[in-house]
């Protein structure tokens, strides 16, 4: 089997899991509904107010949303002793991850899915600037949160505290995407200013950090 | 134990030079240098709060160099990567000591001069993330558990490392794009000739007490080091005396 | 020697602020190393009683 087989292999396997219980997507998506109604009633906008501000509420839901789902996402290898299975298997660790970081992905984006439109009814939204640069800046934007996340949700897998320990590391880290992917949002919402800027940035990040996440995976994964 | 025999005199010897730096420095910043024309003396608190931001962004690249050090020698050789990851944890709590220290007297300074505690400007909160990051990396090292801890440090301060140069650019852009009230001055808005000496002797002067503090630590995670090794000793030496 | 006092007084206390947080950490970390140290010297001789 080639890499692309290992990495689809494993992505198979957590969608084929996920879809069986259909745990974290349930809790995602209520989550996120409910983070949207409690941001609505801290802020009260008006429609022009409500641009500005829409974007950032937007990542941040996505952002609790997606630790959530980060969290719980490797405990599934705990049981059984699935992970040590992993560790001996001859199959590159980097598919391992990429595979679940790229199942992450796909379950962020449903919750997305569900969450955009809720937004344009909640906040009476509609994008003054390209809306079709958000096609763009959502998958780049949820990338930059998933890629960290699955992996430092990883690293947090033996410590004390694993659910605390995940938003400790992983906000700093993202700040700069998250900057990029809230400024981007307002931009194209707003039409004040050009997002161009930070598409770039996100994609710089993107680039930047899934190399380091591919190249570290092995490490962490061996880290006794 | 030979090593304190020589790690001693000299640690004393520079604990003792970089206080007298520190107290001359500050003489020299406090008291002697001229008052700055506009922002008049309270401005002398850049003599130690500019001194400590520029620390602060050097101690993390020793953080990070011996955070690869560590990586590389895991396997190859243990016991040097036990010092790299020595020198990692000194280097990555002086960082946060220097960081705090820059937030709190920017903070101080902000308030007496602006009448603001804070402001969303590209340095300062550059320095609030890097100061962040750095505290996850603690925050990482204390809840992890033995055994792991080094590694996935290790891991931690890479990425730390690849972010750093991402957060300053986009700071900046979004400063650029957004501009926002700016807390003043600063090592490029121009130091003037007469003051530039006050300011040579403070950096000197919190530039070793910062590499005092650096082979304090050091030392410190020496020894906790070689308890952990001592008792790792003992536990083999007890099983085996069971399994007898 | 200062214009005015209030400047004086708040130059004063951030200096303080900074020997704070710098003289408790040294002082931290050197509590912690005599502590470490006495620990290890008292560790050898009687571990081995416990079986």
């Amino acid at each position: 089997m080639n890499y692309f087989g290992h990495v689809l292999a494993h992505l198979r396997k957590d969608l084929r899991l996920e879809w069986r219980s259909r745990d974290a997507i349930n809790g995602m998506l209520f989550f996120s509904l409910l983070v949207v109604v409690v941001f609505s009633l801290a802020f009260d906008p008006t429609a022009a107010m409500s641009r500005q501000i829409a974007g950032g509420i937007l990542w941040v839901a996505l952002l609790f949303a997606a630790t959530t789902a980060l969290n719980q996402a490797w405990t599934r290898e705990l049981r059984n002793r699935v992970l040590e299975a992993h560790r001996m298997a001859p199959s590159p660790p980097s598919a391992l991850f990429l595979g679940k970081a790229v199942a992450n992905l796909l379950f962020v984006a449903i919750v997305e899915a569900v969450l955009a439109p809720l937004f344009v009814v909640f906040y009476n939204l509609h994008a003054v600037g390209q809306g079709w640069l958000l096609a763009v800046v959502m998958p780049l934007g949820t990338w930059a949160l998933v890629c960290n996340g699955t992996f430092f949700a990883a690293l947090g897998l033996r410590t004390r505290n694993r659910e605390l320990l995940l938003p400790l590391i992983l906000f700093p880290i993202s700040i700069p995407a998250l900057l990029g992917m809230m400024q981007a949002t307002t931009g194209i919402l707003t039409g004040e200013f050009s997002p161009g800027p930070w598409i770039r940035l996100l994609i710089g990040y993107n680039v930047a950090f899934t190399t380091v996440c591919l190249l570290l995976f092995e490490t962490i994964l061996n880290a006794e | 134990m030979q090593r304190s025999r020589i790690f001693g005199p000299i640690g004393v010897i520079w604990f003792a030079v970089s206080l007298a730096v520190i107290v001359y420095a500050t003489r020299l910043g406090l008291l002697l240098a001229p008052t700055e024309a506009t922002m008049g003396n309270m401005a002398r608190i850049l003599y130690y709060h500019v001194p400590h931001s520029m620390l602060a962004l050097v101690f993390p690249y020793v953080n990070f160099g011996a955070s690869l050090c560590y990586l590389y020698w895991r396997k190859r050789d243990p016991l040097k990567a036990l010092t790299a990851d020595a020198v990692a944890i000194s280097s990555a709590e002086v960082s946060v000591v220097y960081g705090s220290i820059c937030l709190i007297t920017g903070m101080l300074w902000g308030r007496v001069a602006w009448g603001i505690w804070w402001t969303w400007d590209a340095r300062l909160t550059s320095m609030l993330l890097l100061w962040l990051l750095y505290v996850s990396y603690l925050m990482l090292r204390k809840l992890s558990s033995t055994g792991q801890t080094h590694t996935l440090a290790a891991v931690l301060s890479v990425f730390a490392a690849v972010d750093v140069p991402i957060v300053f650019m986009s700071i900046r852009w979004w400063r650029t794009q957004h501009p926002a009230p700016v807390f003043g001055g600063g090592p490029d808005s121009g130091l003037d000739p007469s003051m530039k000496p006050a300011f040579g002797w403070n950096v000197l002067a919190w530039a070793l007490w910062g590499i005092f503090l650096l082979a304090l630590r050091y030392a410190l995670e020496r020894r906790r080091q070689e308890r952990e090794q001592e008792a790792a000793l003992e536990a083999i030496e007890a099983s085996l005396e069971m399994a007898q | 020697m200062f214009g005015s006092s209030l400047e004086a007084r708040h130059l004063l206390y951030s200096y303080v602020a900074v020997w704070v947080i710098q003289g408790s950490y040294a002082a931290w970390v050197f509590y912690q190393w005599l502590r470490t140290g006495k620990q290890s010297k008292q560790l050898p001789d009687d571990a081995g009683d416990d079986f």
